[in-house]
């Protein structure tokens, strides 16, 4: 193509557009592209010259534009797929294989004598930055503690094992479930939306007492809620 | 986009892609990394029992010889009765108890995890070598009724009204309360290790040690279990227990409409 001077070369720009065609493209007809705007018929500068100038370069050649636009829609499409897959990735794959291996392991047979699950460390309690932890065991047939009280809206985080078999935290009134395996920590940052008992039945069959199964959270406005003091573990009665 | 060859990083979006890839990853690992728990300081540690069921203690404690137990048991009968079955309301029936059960309350006697006089005078004079050949015998001792030996079980039948709690208590549990029922863990039904069975027990042991676990004087129970349910129970519901199981209606899981 020529060396064209005005900013809206007409007679730069070819009037077959293979590529428009070949994408299909809506935007383009077969004489007048989006891109070309003549200014022959107009009086005034609308959105699509100021377009036309923002673009230029893509704008200005019809080829090398359409290819210019078709790589950066094919970049966008990438980085957003990629975004979501590794979005994915990280909280299905990442979290629960570093969990797997370097995350904590008690050993259920010996959680009352040691380590974060001893009976003096479980209940609510609250870390140095101020955020609440809680921390439940789950056997046959109860939830230890049976009833924590938490503040309304403030995100608790809790953390569960079992003693023997798997058992699931259902918290009624919620969508939260949190599984208690074995062996293994869960660990889940809930928070509850108003004031209130939330139950927590249990959700996997786990034996005989698997029905009557249940202990509860106790919601409390956020002024009434005294959280537990350095060293303290708090829990309130069972009923 | 008409080449016809192309390699992945050969183009200009392929290296954007290759390069957020990459740095996705990086980011990713990196905030794994940062993932560790904050334990704060932990408060004074207490253990309720030195006894955790590997297999080892399992093994040792249900590994004991009821020939040697039988002769190591007859400076029991003063207080447990010569058949396992003690003419006191408040001292345990040791008959028809589960090895494992039996060994872990010696333990926690030696421990001093479950405090008692009495029974901890009595240990000194046991060796513990000796603590699973009591077990292995008492577990054989049948629970059958005999009219000859002076027992306390089985005492009268509940009072009115109790039978109906007990036996809703023992067969269903109470859901509201999260209190599991009896029979899950003591009972005919099925048994959990550590628990008792608790067919051919005394009324007034059983209230004792309901109403111990309670206000958690007795404490030496595995993950706060028994305190747990215990304080969830009223006052009547614990006596309608204890009279339950002492009138031998624990005696298989027909429950109460069945005589011992």
């Amino acid at each position: 193509m020529g060396n064209c001077a005005q900013p809206w070369p007409e007679k730069c720009i070819s009037s077959r557009l293979p590529h428009a065609q070949d994408l299909g493209s809506a935007l383009y007809t077969k004489n007048q592209p989006l891109c070309h705007i003549s200014m022959r018929n107009r009086s005034t500068i609308g959105p699509m010259h100021v377009m036309q100038a923002t673009f230029g370069r893509l704008c200005a050649d019809e080829e090398r534009g359409t290819e210019m636009r078709s790589k950066i829609g094919l970049v966008l499409g990438i980085l957003a797929f990629l975004a979501v897959f590794l979005l994915m990735r990280y909280y299905e794959f990442d979290l629960p294989v570093w969990n797997y291996f370097f995350g904590y392991r008690p050993d259920p047979l010996s959680l009352h004598l040691s380590g974060e699950f001893v009976e003096s460390n479980l209940g609510l309690t609250q870390e140095t930055d101020g955020s609440l932890t809680a921390r439940l065991v789950a056997q046959q047939f109860l939830f230890v503690p049976q009833c924590i009280e938490v503040p309304v809206g403030v995100p608790i985080r809790f953390r569960v094992t079992s003693a023997d078999v798997v058992h699931v935290l259902f918290f009624a009134g919620t969508t939260y479930r949190i599984r208690a395996a074995p062996g293994y920590v869960s660990e889940s940052r809930l928070q509850f939306p108003h004031v209130g008992t939330f139950s927590i039945p249990c959700h996997e069959f786990c034996g005989g007492g698997h029905y009557a199964m249940r202990s509860r959270v106790l919601a409390v406005p956020k002024e009434q809620f005294h959280p537990p003091q350095s060293g303290e573990r708090s829990a309130c009665a069972p009923h | 986009m008409r080449r016809t060859e192309s390699a992945p990083l050969r183009t200009s979006a392929g290296r954007v892609a290759g390069l957020g890839l990459a740095m996705l990853t990086i980011v990713a690992s990196m905030m794994l990394w940062a993932q560790s728990s904050k334990l704060t300081s932990k408060p004074g540690l207490r253990v309720p029992s030195d006894v955790s069921w590997t297999e080892d203690t399992i093994a040792l404690a249900s590994g004991g010889s009821v020939v040697r137990g039988l002769i190591l048991s007859r400076r029991c009968d003063r207080c447990h009765g010569g058949e396992g079955f003690s003419s006191r309301p408040t001292t345990p029936n040791l008959a028809g108890l589960d090895r494992l059960s039996f060994w872990k309350q010696l333990q926690d006697f030696r421990s001093g995890k479950r405090p008692s006089f009495i029974m901890q005078q009595v240990l000194q004079f046991v060796l513990p070598e000796s603590d699973p050949d009591l077990a292995a015998y008492y577990s054989m001792l049948p629970t059958s009724s005999d009219p000859q030996d002076v027992r306390e079980f089985p005492s009268a039948a509940p009072a009115a009204g109790h039978t109906t709690i007990a036996a809703r208590l023992v067969s269903l549990g109470d859901g509201r309360r999260g209190i599991p029922p009896c029979q899950a863990c003591h009972g005919p039904v099925a048994f959990v290790r550590g628990a008792p069975p608790l067919r051919a027990q005394n009324t007034g042991y059983i209230l004792e040690q309901l109403e111990a676990f309670a206000d958690a004087s007795r404490a030496n129970d595995i993950n706060i279990s028994m305190r747990s349910i215990s304080a969830a129970l009223t006052d009547e519901e614990r006596r309608a227990l204890a009279e339950y199981y002492g009138a031998g209606f624990g005696m298989n899981s027909a429950g109460a409409t069945a005589a011992p």
